[in-house]
C-alpha cells in the first residue's frame, strides 16, 4: 500500500511487542531493543509507559464518565472526522413500506422464518404480503406482531394493508385480458381453511378478537 | 462475497491476516442489508449468535464508507465505540483530571483516522488484534502525557535540563551528596501491592514515575551492559539522582504508611 515510513514501522513493531510480550519488564525489553536497535527510544518509551499505565493508581480526583457522556465524546469525534452529506439525512425521511416479505429480508428473515416469528403460516404471510386479506379482519395483534418482527410501526404495516391487493408477479403479461383484481379473504376464513397451519396455532388465531365485532 | 485482503505487513515483513472467525462473520454481514447489520452489530455478548467482532466492524464500516453510506459507518463507529471507550479511559485515568479527557480524545481521534482513511492502511492490525491494537493506541498516548507532566513539572520546579549549578551532578532538589553513594531503598516484591494504594502520595510526579519503574517494572538505575535500558538513561539524569529520587519516594510512603497507621 502506501510507502513505509520509520513511524509507520515503528507501529508494527510496538504491535508485536505488545502481542509478544503478557507484561513489560527492563529485561524483556532488553531482548526487544537487541532485536530493533533503531527504535530503542520507542520501545523505551513504549515499554515505560506500559509499566506505569499497569502499576499507576487512578489519580482519586478523577471523576468516572458515565456512558452518555463516553458515548457523547465519541458522537463529536466521528462527527467532526465524518461529516454527512445532506443527501443522505434526507434520506432519513421515512420511506413508504413496501412489501413485508421485503422488509423481512432485510433483516435475514425468509418468509418460512418470518411465519414462525409472527406466528402465523407462510401461506398467510404470503397472503398479508400481497394484501389478499381484507385489512377489517386483521387481528390487531397480528399487526403488532408483524409490525415487532420487521421493526416497523403498527400504523406502517396497517396503511400497508389497507392499500388494494397487489397482483401476483408477471399476472399481467400473461393474461389475455386485463386481470381483474383478486378478491380479498376474511382472516379468520383464512386460518380456517390454511392447511400448513398447525392445529395450536389455528386455536390462538380464531380465539383472537376481530377488530370488525360489534 | 469478496473480502478486501489486509495490504501491511507486520514487523517481520509478513502480510497481516485476519482470523477465518471475523472474515466468516464479515463475509455474512456483506450479505444483509444495512438494517439487518445494525442489529447484529449491537449485539453486545460475544456468546451470543450473530455476535459481530470488533475486528469485523472495522471492515464494515470502511467498506460502507467506500460505498458512500457515511450514516450507516457512523452507526458502526458509535457502536464500536460504545464496546471500547470505558477500557481507554480506565488506561487514562492515572493522568489526572486536567488531562484525562484530551488523552481519551487524542486516543479515540488516533483510533477513527486509522479506520476512516481508506488510502492508507496503518489501521490494518486493528482488524487482526483489536484488543491489541487498541491497548497499544492507548499506552503510546498515556506514555506521551506522562513525559509531557514529567517535564513540566521539572520546570515548575525549575529543576528540568542541566543541573542549576553548571558542572555538579546529583539531585537537583537536594544538591550532591559528597558524603557517600546513595543506596536505593529496598523493598520486597511482597509489599508492592499493598503499595499501590499509597503510590500517590508520592509528592513529585517524576519520583512516582522512577518508583514504579524501578520496584514495579524491575528496571534498573544504571547497567553497565549499555544496551539495558535504565531509569537512569530515560530521565537523562545521572544514576545518583535517580537514587536520591527513589530515597524521596520511600520517605513519601513512610510518611503515607504512618497515617495510615
Amino acid at each position: 500500500m502506501s510507502e513505509r515510513n520509520g513511524r509507520q514501522t515503528v507501529e508494527d513493531v510496538l504491535d508485536a511487542f505488545m502481542a509478544a510480550e503478557p507484561e513489560p519488564s527492563g529485561a524483556v525489553l532488553r531482548e526487544w531493543i537487541r532485536r530493533y536497535p533503531g527504535y530503542e527510544r520507542e520501545l523505551t518509551d513504549f515499554a515505560f509507559g506500559w509499566i506505569l499505565a499497569e502499576n499507576l493508581p487512578p489519580d482519586p480526583d478523577v471523576e468516572d464518565p458515565d456512558e452518555e457522556t463516553l458515548a457523547l465524546r465519541g458522537r463529536t469525534i466521528i462527527d467532526a472526522l465524518l461529516p454527512e452529506e445532506e443527501q443522505e439525512r434526507a434520506e432519513e425521511v421515512r420511506r413508504p413500506l413496501v412489501g413485508l416479505l421485503s422488509e423481512g429480508k432485510a433483516f435475514g428473515f425468509s418468509m418460512h422464518e418470518l411465519a414462525e416469528v409472527t406466528g402465523l403460516s407462510p401461506a398467510l404471510v404470503a397472503k398479508l404480503d400481497q394484501r389478499l386479506v381484507r385489512f377489517a379482519s386483521v387481528p390487531r395483534e397480528v399487526v403488532g406482531d408483524l409490525a415487532k418482527a420487521i421493526k416497523q410501526s403498527a400504523d406502517d404495516v396497517s396503511g400497508y394493508l389497507r392499500r388494494w391487493p397487489v397482483l401476483p408477479a408477471g399476472l399481467e403479461h400473461k393474461a389475455d385480458t386485463t386481470p381483474s383484481l383478486p378478491e380479498q379473504q376474511d382472516f379468520f376464513d383464512a386460518v380456517r381453511q390454511d392447511r400448513g397451519l398447525d392445529e395450536e396455532r389455528r386455536r390462538r388465531l380464531l380465539s383472537l378478537p376481530r377488530p370488525d365485532a360489534g | 462475497m469478496h473480502v478486501r485482503p489486509l495490504t501491511r505487513r507486520n514487523s517481520e515483513g509478513v502480510a497481516y491476516e485476519r482470523t477465518a472467525e471475523v472474515n466468516g462473520q464479515i463475509r455474512a454481514a456483506l450479505a444483509l442489508e444495512p438494517r439487518a447489520v445494525l442489529e447484529r452489530a449491537r449485539i453486545r455478548s460475544h456468546k451470543a449468535p450473530g455476535y459481530l467482532r470488533e475486528e469485523c466492524l472495522i471492515y464494515l464500516i470502511r467498506e460502507y464508507l467506500r460505498r458512500g453510506s457515511v450514516r450507516v459507518a457512523k452507526q458502526l463507529s458509535e457502536i464500536l465505540h460504545g464496546r471500547c471507550a470505558r477500557s481507554v479511559n480506565d488506561r487514562l485515568r492515572a493522568l489526572g483530571p486536567q488531562h484525562v479527557e484530551d488523552a481519551f480524545n487524542d486516543v479515540m481521534k488516533g483510533l477513527y483516522e486509522r479506520i476512516y482513511d481508506l488510502e492508507d492502511d496503518r489501521g490494518d492490525y486493528f482488524q487482526v488484534r483489536f484488543w491489541v491494537a487498541l491497548p497499544r493506541l492507548a499506552t503510546k498516548t498515556f506514555s506521551q502525557y506522562v513525559e509531557r507532566l514529567a517535564r513540566a513539572k521539572a520546570k515548575e520546579k525549575g529543576a528540568g535540563g542541566p543541573s542549576i549549578i553548571p558542572g555538579t551532578e546529583g539531585d537537583e532538589e537536594g544538591g550532591p551528596d559528597p558524603v557517600s553513594d546513595v543506596e536505593e531503598p529496598g523493598i520486597p516484591v511482597e509489599e508492592l501491592p499493598g503499595l499501590t494504594e499509597g503510590l500517590n502520595a508520592i509528592k513529585n510526579p517524576r519520583h512516582r514515575i522512577a518508583f514504579v519503574l524501578r520496584f514495579f517494572g524491575r528496571v534498573q538505575v544504571e547497567s553497565k551492559d549499555s544496551d539495558e535500558p535504565t531509569i537512569s538513561k530515560y530521565f537523562g539524569k545521572t544514576p545518583r539522582a535517580i537514587r536520591n529520587w527513589l530515597k524521596q519516594a520511600e520517605k513519601d510512603l513512610e510518611e503515607w504508611r504512618g497515617e495510615t497507621t
